[in-house]
């Protein structure tokens, strides 16, 4: 974590150490690092550490105290501070602040109502397994922070994609697709993802950057839609449950399905994952779908009988 | 006095009794004062005035009431917020915060979220005091000027216990449960619109 927050601050310093808003000007309570500041009832809390990828409640990079104007150098995209709440302390400014807010509001800092309040974004913390909410700051500057379009999110999102190396489930199945192995008319067959892995099943969250930007994605496997090859398919919520001898014949709880004719059948695993992505001052949602396929054989059983 | 006089006695002091309300209302109406007790004549204006109705209320007490009932909303989803962050529905943080105070609510969001956090018990607001009342509307002003109430909110957080997913508290030790925020409502679609909290700031050094 702090690797990354130095590896940024290499990049972006030399961009926004002349105009590094400080932070929180607005609340001038000062919540000693790395404990955080609560918004809403004005207090702090102790921090609980390092809460995900981009968690972690060090120092706000920057913060000399400068003028508010966060702005950047002309050279690239407008950074700025988003504070001190423990996480994503680095943002972009996205753009004014919509609807501008009241001339009282503290954060236009005696100017109103020369320029205007323009709106910081960092990057969104990972907790609990989910991307979280990115944080906001608002502040004021004289005029608009110089801001060259960032990058494509979605560019960046299926970066992240790329990184996650998504696979199709390894197919569990019974009957297998082995010498000898062979189903019967009428009895379950059982179907299941093997050794299921945040990289077949999800959820799976990572981070890709370019430019000083970054976006969060994380897949999860919506659902596992089975073709028999017999016509028919099967839409299973999840990754199912493998076959135990103690089941007998009774049915697979969770996703299974039962032959009516004999033959030689290709069958096959598509999962369908959504993934969700934020960053740059936008969200969004990919689907994806990936699939695997064995052959299973069914025989009657008499004729297994012969 | 028979029955039918004391109900013709009842029904002129009724009569009075509305007419001066209607007066005081017109006086208050005229002279933007909302204390009542404006000294016109009932007698005299009772067939005169166009009767307002007197149910009317003060644009600055409606005002006034409206940003107060806000504030009290604001505290009161927030801390439905911070006691269970994973099933708050953010849109409906949109029904009571905007602008800067809204950024507060979605920071405190994730902020929660990210640290898997939450509060046992919620804020009390221990009083309200009235500090501004400005109704200017220019919304087509750049920046536009919006009607705004301001309060000073004395919240006290005596019964709240942040914590963490193992319940671990996370309250700072040594820090005074009492604060006074500094509140501002703001009606961005005024006199229709909702009133919502637009700002809320830290009276730093004052206690309450």
């Amino acid at each position: 974590m702090l690797r990354r927050i130095l590896v940024v601050l290499m990049v972006v310093l030399p961009l926004q150490l002349a105009a590094a808003p400080a932070a929180m000007a607005d609340d001038p309570v000062t919540c000693t690092p790395p404990n955080q500041f609560n918004p809403i009832t004005k207090r702090c809390t102790i921090s609980v550490g390092d809460g995900g990828e981009n968690g972690g409640g060090d120092t706000p990079p920057g913060d000399t105290g400068g003028e508010n104007s966060g702005g950047g150098g002309s050279n690239g995209p407008a950074r700025c501070e988003v504070g001190n709440y423990g996480y994503g302390d680095l943002g972009v400014v996205t753009g004014l602040a919509d609807p501008q807010p009241p001339g009282n509001d503290p954060v236009w800092e005696g100017h109103y109502p020369d320029g205007a309040i323009y709106k910081c974004e960092g990057t969104p913390g990972v907790g609990g397994g989910r991307i979280g909410v990115p944080p906001l700051r608002l502040f004021w500057a004289a005029t608009p922070p110089n801001a060259p379009p960032p990058p494509d999110p979605e560019d960046l999102a299926r970066e992240a994609i790329a990184q996650m190396q998504l696979s199709p489930i390894q197919i569990g199945i019974v009957p297998e697709d082995a010498p000898g192995r062979i189903g019967v008319v009428g009895m379950p067959t059982y179907m299941w993802a093997e050794n299921p892995g945040q990289n077949t099943i999800g959820p799976i969250t990572r981070s890709a950057s370019a430019g000083g930007f970054t976006v969060t994605a994380t897949a999860t496997v919506d659902r596992i839609v089975w073709d028999m090859g017999d016509g028919s398919s099967v839409t299973c919520e999840g990754p199912g449950t493998p076959y135990e001898d103690r089941f007998g014949r009774e049915p697979s709880p969770t996703c299974g399905h039962t032959y009516t004719s004999q033959g030689r059948f290709t069958v096959t695993a598509r999962s369908y994952w959504t993934v969700a992505w934020q960053g740059i001052g936008e969200t969004g949602v990919i689907p994806l779908d990936l699939a695997d396929s064995t052959q299973i054989t069914i025989g009657e059983a008499q004729v297994i009988g012969q | 006095m028979t029955r039918n006089n004391r109900l013709a006695a009842a029904a002129v002091g009724a009569v009075v009794v509305a007419a001066a309300i209607a007066a005081t209302v017109v006086a208050c109406q005229a002279t933007g004062d909302p204390t009542p007790g404006a000294s016109t004549s009932p007698t005299a204006t009772a067939s005169a005035s166009p009767s307002p109705s007197p149910t009317t209320p003060d644009p600055e007490a409606q005002a006034v009431k409206d940003a107060e009932y806000a504030v009290r909303n604001y505290y009161e989803v927030t801390g439905v917020m911070l006691q269970d962050p994973e099933n708050f529905n953010f849109e409906d943080a949109k029904k009571v915060a905007i602008s800067s105070s809204l950024v507060d609510v979605q920071n405190a969001y994730g902020m929660y979220l990210n640290d898997e956090m939450h509060d046992i018990g919620t804020v009390a607001i221990d009083s309200i005091e009235l500090k501004n009342v400005d109704l200017t509307d220019k919304p087509k002003a750049k920046p536009p000027v919006v009607p705004v109430v301001e309060f000073l909110v004395c919240l006290d957080s005596s019964d709240v216990n942040t914590v963490d997913k193992t319940g671990k508290s996370l309250n700072a030790p040594g820090q005074d449960p009492r604060s006074l925020i500094r509140a501002g409502v703001a009606n961005y679609e005024y006199p229709d619109g909702p009133w919502l909290v637009a700002y809320t700031t830290l009276e730093e050094g004052k206690k309450c």
